[in-house]
């Protein structure tokens, strides 16, 4: 199969024969549906060069199949870090330039390779040196960036990967974070909404910026709480205190269908809820009553599990929590472990 | 060659020609001075001289010749450029508007506006002072109009911007005015826009909030009548018409459900003395007595002669021309699933008759 390979290359080369080009990238594209075709592609360096390469063909069809055939290769195991280093970071800058190019015909595919590539740390790393943040938030914001029928769905996905770095969320927040809320209830695509909730999570992991997210000029729980509430009805007294987009929602109001995204939402307000000042906020807004409601409909245990935390810390006083931060509470290390077994025993039952 | 005159020759001749001054002006015909400003209005003149004037004159209000004149002056197209005019008229404007003259304010922008000047700026700035005078009047629609022609020329005009974003505030155009606010902000982050534009996203949450709750009790109205038409229905009540009663007495009484049980309003009619009762509410599982003793624990003026005892009245129904009797103890539900008996607006009603008595002798013999 290796030598079968090699030989293919020759014919990649052949920019005049675009139709030998094909055969040859079909080739190497039915060879990534393995793992075992994934691994010889991977060690072959000429052939990686070559399908980043042929990135930038003047033939679309060519274009299509290596970003395919790319697509596969680093959504698997060493992918993203040997794709990207081949050439100096080449595949980087090639889909960097696709994705912020409104013309561009395959900038899903170049979504969807950026996505796998920056599941890792270091590669997202390297990603974050190549781009212009504030581009990508806008593209992501937008409602109808690519001219060529490309959604970018997955750049949400990129978005949330590289937000696992510090220096990423510390950007999101100062500069964008209103503008990616109103998505915690883009019903476009459960893929772009996961990549954004992902994102505000990871920015809700931040101590220092609570206070700020949660002021009126941000107003993020709100945004959280939405797309968790159902519309089941509230007493007119109990509304009172509930923030204005949650009061009096209709009948028809459908809770998020994707029980990751619920679990991300819960998390990102018990991040919310870490210091003292900012569990007051969340409280005194009747955040309890959506979540008791969620609790009597929710079916999977991840998010049970995810409900009961966040209500626990909700239904406790100051006075029996006893601290500002609520991670000082001095847990022994015995009764972690028995916490963790029996959160485990929960969610595998 | 000149004469020579002596002292006394020259004294003479100047008395002589100063009389004959004297003559002159005392031949002159008598006419007293008139043109002067009187003394005791003269600081009222004095108001009315352009160079004196403390306030501009209202509109409508007679010019004074000399102020007219310098008007002319100003304002003559032969005199000055379009842009010097549009100018004149800005500083005018902007005169009145100093002194809380907003109306007129209004009126000179908008000659200045008419001028046609071919400089973007002045008229951005017409535009946009005139969208100042408006929006100090209230008149919101006309300062955010006025707002958006001065942004047509000149885009980042930030006076304009912040003031068409309060325009919308109080118009209630909430997206739009959310817009000028974030083209604000893009430039600097002002702490009054930063607020401005905070105050119209919650009116905006508000009244989508509020939108909601009406949706709300719209849909528990619905509900609560599809309800109530299934009960009817359920009693096997036929009726015509709407239900909401046209007698203003029951007009807040209509038909409606308490606990399961229908509670009409109802009406005994007492043909005999041509008065009627109201019943605001008659549950359908109570019977005409349970009201009847009701109505009559005391006799009421018109019975004189205290002929109406409960014991001896006769209810009955007309419906489709026929009149059909109910026994006193029947309920209300029972009476009204009988076939051939159609409710009319909304209100069941009875005529009470005394039993036996010559009044219910002749209204029966009108059905014979």
């Amino acid at each position: 199969m290796a030598e079968a390979l090699k030989e293919l290359v020759g014919f990649l080369h052949n920019e005049k024969r675009p139709d030998l080009q094909i055969l040859a990238l079909d080739s190497i594209l039915a060879t990534t549906g393995t793992t075992e075709g994934i691994d010889l592609i991977l060690k072959d360096d000429v052939i990686v060069k070559n399908l980043i390469n042929l990135l930038r063909s003047p033939s679309l069809s060519v274009k299509r199949t290596s970003a395919s055939a790319l697509v596969n290769l680093s959504a698997y195991g060493d992918g993203p870090g040997t794709l990207l280093g081949a050439e100096e970071n080449s595949l980087a800058v090639v889909l960097v330039e696709g994705i912020t190019d409104p013309d561009c015909e395959v900038a899903d595919l170049f979504c969807m390779i950026l996505s796998n590539i920056t599941r890792t740390e270091d590669c997202a790393l390297v990603v974050i040196g190549l781009i212009d943040l504030e581009t990508i938030v806008n593209i992501v914001t937008k409602v109808k960036f690519n001219n060529k029928a490309n959604n970018l769905h997955y750049l949400g996905v990129v978005l949330s990967n590289l937000s696992r770095h510090k220096v990423v969320r510390d950007a999101i927040v100062e500069t964008s974070i209103q503008k990616l809320l109103p998505f915690t209830e883009f019903d476009g695509s459960v893929v772009k909404r996961g990549g954004i909730v992902g994102t505000i999570r990871n920015c809700c992991f931040d101590i220092e910026r609570h206070g700020w997210l949660l002021s009126d000029e941000v107003d993020i729980l709100p945004r959280l709480l939405l797309p968790l509430a159902d519309g089941t009805e509230f007493s007119d007294d109990e509304y009172e205190n509930m923030p204005l987009e949650l009061q009096y929602l209709p009948n028809d109001k459908r809770r998020e269908e994707d029980p990751d995204i619920r679990c991300m939402l819960i998390e990102s307000i018990t991040q919310l809820c870490t210091l003292r000042a900012n569990r007051e906020i969340v409280r005194s807004r009747n955040a309890y009553l959506i979540l008791r409601e969620l609790h009597k409909w929710e079916k999977d245990r991840k998010v049970l599990l995810a409900c009961e935390n966040l209500v626990d810390i909700l239904i406790r006083t100051e006075t029996e929590i006893g601290k500002d931060n609520i991670k000082d509470a001095e847990v022994p290390d015995d009764l972690t472990n028995v916490f963790s077994k029996m959160d485990k025993d929960f969610l595998d039952n | 060659m000149a004469k020579k005159f002596t002292d006394e020759e020259r004294l003479a001749l100047a008395a002589k020609l100063d009389k004959e001054l004297d003559d002159f002006i005392d031949g002159l015909e008598k006419r007293p001075y008139t043109e002067g400003w009187p003394e005791d209005r003269w600081q009222e003149e004095m108001e009315k001289h352009p160079f004196f004037m403390k306030k501009m004159p209202e509109a409508g209000e007679p010019l004074d010749p000399l102020m007219e004149g310098l008007q002319q002056l100003k304002y003559d197209p032969n005199e000055n450029t379009p842009e010097e005019l549009a100018n004149a008229y800005k500083d005018d404007g902007n005169f009145n508007f100093k002194h809380g003259n907003y109306r007129l304010a209004i009126i000179a922008y908008t000659e200045g506006l008419k001028i046609k000047c071919e400089n973007a700026e002045t008229n951005a700035t017409l535009y946009n002072n005139r969208a100042a005078a408006h929006f100090f009047l209230k008149n919101y629609r006309s300062s955010l109009h006025d707002c958006k022609w001065a942004l047509r020329l000149k885009p980042n005009y930030r006076k304009t911007l912040g003031r068409a974003a309060k325009c919308c505030l109080e118009t209630r155009q909430f997206d739009q005015g959310i817009e000028y606010c974030d083209l604000l902000l893009g430039g600097d982050r002002t702490p009054e826009i930063v607020r401005l534009r905070q105050t119209i996203v919650n009116e905006r949450k508000r009244q989508e909030k509020d939108s909601r709750k009406a949706r709300r009790g719209e849909d528990r109205k619905a509900d609560a009548r599809r309800e109530l038409m299934k009960a009817i229905g359920a009693a096997g009540v036929a009726f015509e018409g709407d239900l909401r009663p046209v007698v203003p007495e029951l007009a807040e009484c209509a038909v409606h459900l308490n606990d399961g049980r229908l509670v009409w309003p109802v009406i005994f009619t007492y043909p005999e003395y041509q008065v009627m009762d109201f019943i605001q509410e008659f549950d359908e599982y109570d019977t005409f007595r349970e009201h009847l003793d009701r109505v009559f624990e005391e006799s009421p003026a018109w019975d004189a002669e205290s002929k109406y005892k409960v014991a001896d009245l006769h209810v009955y129904l007309e419906s489709s021309g026929k009149l059909q009797r109910f026994d006193i103890d029947s309920k209300l539900r029972d009476v009204l699933k009988c076939k051939g008996l159609l409710v009319k607006g909304g209100t069941p009603s009875f005529i009470i008759l005394v039993g036996n008595s010559p009044a219910e002798l002749a209204f029966l013999s009108r059905y014979k």
